[in-house]
């Protein structure tokens, strides 16, 4: 930067003298001084601070301190600064907005304030330091804040139009985000209240926390049917599943889980098993009974035929003492075969039996 | 009862209290979201209009069986006072209004001061305020750098409101009309106004007096919005008279 021109026809150290002064210093560094009272009427404000308001180069300015801020940032100061000025000795990096006679500026303002005897508020020294630069930045910022607060209220919707329980946790298993339908079913409001499994019914939760240890570590797929305890008396049952989201770098940023309430289905399925079971040992039961009545009525039956045919043997064997003519030999032979042959089949199925 | 401000909390009645502390049983309070109250404790359904924070107040009546309770509202707690009156009239005894606004927004011929472009621009300043690069730069650019542990007083002061419940509250403070709440107040009461102020105005406390029954101005000859806090003695002598009455 080139010398003032009063500094013309000085020599060096004179110069020197004169740039490290404090009136040059409180005038001309690239930073805006002023000091005002309490009601804001300005006392002091150097020229590097007027030069930015684009005002004339004269320090008795009659300007408020308010008047010289834009409006939403007056009321801000009025609102928030003050009452601090007045609870506490300063402030620091406040962002406020300048009025210009072509536009506004923003600045960091800081301020020390000073109280009297009575601890009433005398006097606000303050700087200001232009950011109209970082400021381009810093709405940046608040633009990806607002966009990234805009999609997460957009999920949060969506999380809270479907019918199931809605929920995500960081990669070491800690609850992020509940949404509404797990908030009414635990009479929670902050995923901190729900203390991961403690929310597992207890004969299930031993295993549950097992299972899902072992999802953190791996990075597969956590789905299971588990007991879930909400504010009712009993326990449900539920289909609890949940997937990892990777980032760019490889890494499981989230898990995003969902709860699916499978109580009625589960019960019901649990109750036919039940039926089932019990219909399969009625009818064994009956098999038995059955297969008994048989063997006895086999073993009578067989008993009450062999009776006779014992007889009918006897007699065969008497017959044989006698003399036949060959026709009577004939037919007396196959009565024999015939009777032994019957007497064999009784004989196989009383064994059997 | 004490009942601050936004952007403030119980601290702000620091210089009022001693002149009434021994002669009155004093309640103050932090409002949910505000100073150290339990953030929990907030509902968006319930502190979407002014009425909920009324509720608070009948609540704190309530909790303590409180009876002929003198209200002491500042800025926005003016209408909060207003509206407990309303729903609870029984309970209170006098209403003292500092700074009060029935409604902020200009509407027509009603100068409330602000406009809606205004209260935009202001919850864009509180934004940048809450996430601005100052909260990322480390060392402050003047000052105070002898003095470290001031320089995180302030940031400790606004961490102790929550931000988005903050935004939430300068809108519902802002956004509210109380225009028509006026006529129905029966409980006597005083407003409080600087000559000067930037928020409200003498205009406006007139207004309040001609719609509002049983109400008297008080005018302080200081700036600002926070006469409790500028002008104690003032604040302190206007509050007796009226409750000695």
């Amino acid at each position: 930067m080139p010398l003032p021109e009063v500094l013309n026809g000085l020599n060096g150290l004179n110069v020197l003298s004169v740039l490290t002064s404090d009136n040059f210093l409180y005038d001309q560094l690239p930073t805006g001084f002023i000091s005002f009272r309490p009601d804001g009427s300005i006392i002091r404000i150097n020229q590097t601070f007027l030069s930015w308001l684009e005002m004339p180069n004269d320090n008795t300015v009659k300007e408020n301190f308010k008047s010289i801020l834009t409006k939403a940032c007056a009321v801000y100061y009025t609102l928030v600064i003050e009452p601090l000025l007045n609870l506490q000795p300063h402030v620091n990096e406040i962002s406020l907005s300048f009025k210009t006679a072509t536009g506004s500026f923003d600045a960091l303002f800081n301020a020390v304030s000073y109280t009297n005897d009575q601890g009433n508020l005398m006097l606000v020294n303050a700087s200001v330091q232009k950011i109209t630069y970082r400021k381009k930045y810093e709405a940046e910022l608040l633009y990806q804040k607002r966009l990234e607060e805009e999609q997460k209220s957009k999920f949060e919707f969506l999380s809270n139009t479907v019918p199931n329980q809605i929920w995500t946790a960081s990669p070491d298993g800690q609850l992020a985000f509940i949404n509404q339908r797990v908030k009414d079913y635990f009479n929670i409001n902050d995923p901190a209240q729900l203390g991961g499994a403690l929310s597992v019914y207890e004969e299930d939760k031993e295993k549950t926390i097992e299972a899902w240890k072992s999802c953190l570590q791996t990075g597969k797929k956590f789905e299971k049917e588990i007991r879930l305890q909400g504010t009712q008396q009993y326990p449900e049952w539920f289909l609890v599943t949940a997937q990892p989201f990777y980032n760019e770098q490889g890494e499981i940023e989230l898990w995003f889980g969902s709860s699916t309430n499978i109580h009625k289905q589960k019960s019901l399925q649990l109750a036919n098993y039940s039926a089932l079971s019990e219909s399969l040992t009625t009818a064994h039961k009956t098999i038995d009974e059955n297969t008994e009545t048989l063997e006895s009525i086999a073993e009578n039956q067989s008993h009450m035929i062999r009776k006779p045919l014992a007889n009918m043997l006897g007699l065969i064997n008497l017959l044989k003492l006698e003399s036949m003519s060959p026709e009577c030999s004939s037919l007396f032979k196959l009565l024999e075969h015939s009777a032994t042959e019957l007497d064999t089949m009784i004989k196989e199925v009383s064994n059997q039996i | 009862m004490f009942a601050h401000g936004f952007g403030c909390d119980q601290n702000t009645w620091r210089s009022i209290i001693p002149a009434f502390e021994h002669e009155y049983k004093l309640v103050l309070f932090d409002y949910v979201g505000s100073g150290n109250s339990d953030l929990t404790a907030y509902h968006d359904d319930r502190y979407s209009t002014l009425d909920g924070y009324a509720l608070d107040v009948i609540e704190i009546c309530r909790e303590f069986e409180l009876r002929d309770v003198i209200f002491i509202g500042h800025s926005v707690s003016s209408m909060i006072g207003v509206l407990a009156s309303l729903q609870e009239p029984a309970f209170f005894k006098k209403l003292i209004l500092i700074g009060p606004s029935p409604r902020y927004i200009n509407d027509q011929e009603y100068i409330g001061g602000l406009d809606r472009k205004d209260l935009e621009e202001l919850l864009d300043v509180m934004d940048q305020n809450y996430l601005g690069w100052s909260k990322m730069m480390a060392p402050s650019i003047m000052g105070n750098s002898d003095r470290p542990h001031l320089a995180e007083s302030l940031t400790q002061n606004f961490c102790a409101a929550d931000p988005e419940i903050a935004k939430k509250f300068a809108r519902v403070t802002f956004l509210s009309d109380n225009r028509k709440d006026l006529s129905s107040v029966t409980v006597p009461s005083l407003t409080i106004q600087c000559e000067d102020d930037f928020l409200t105005s003498k205009s406006i406390a007139g207004y309040i007096q001609q719609h509002m029954p049983k109400n008297q101005v008080v005018l302080l000859d200081t700036s600002g919005h926070c006469p409790h806090l500028s002008d104690p003695e003032g604040v302190i002598g206007a509050i007796k008279s009226f409750i000695t009455c």
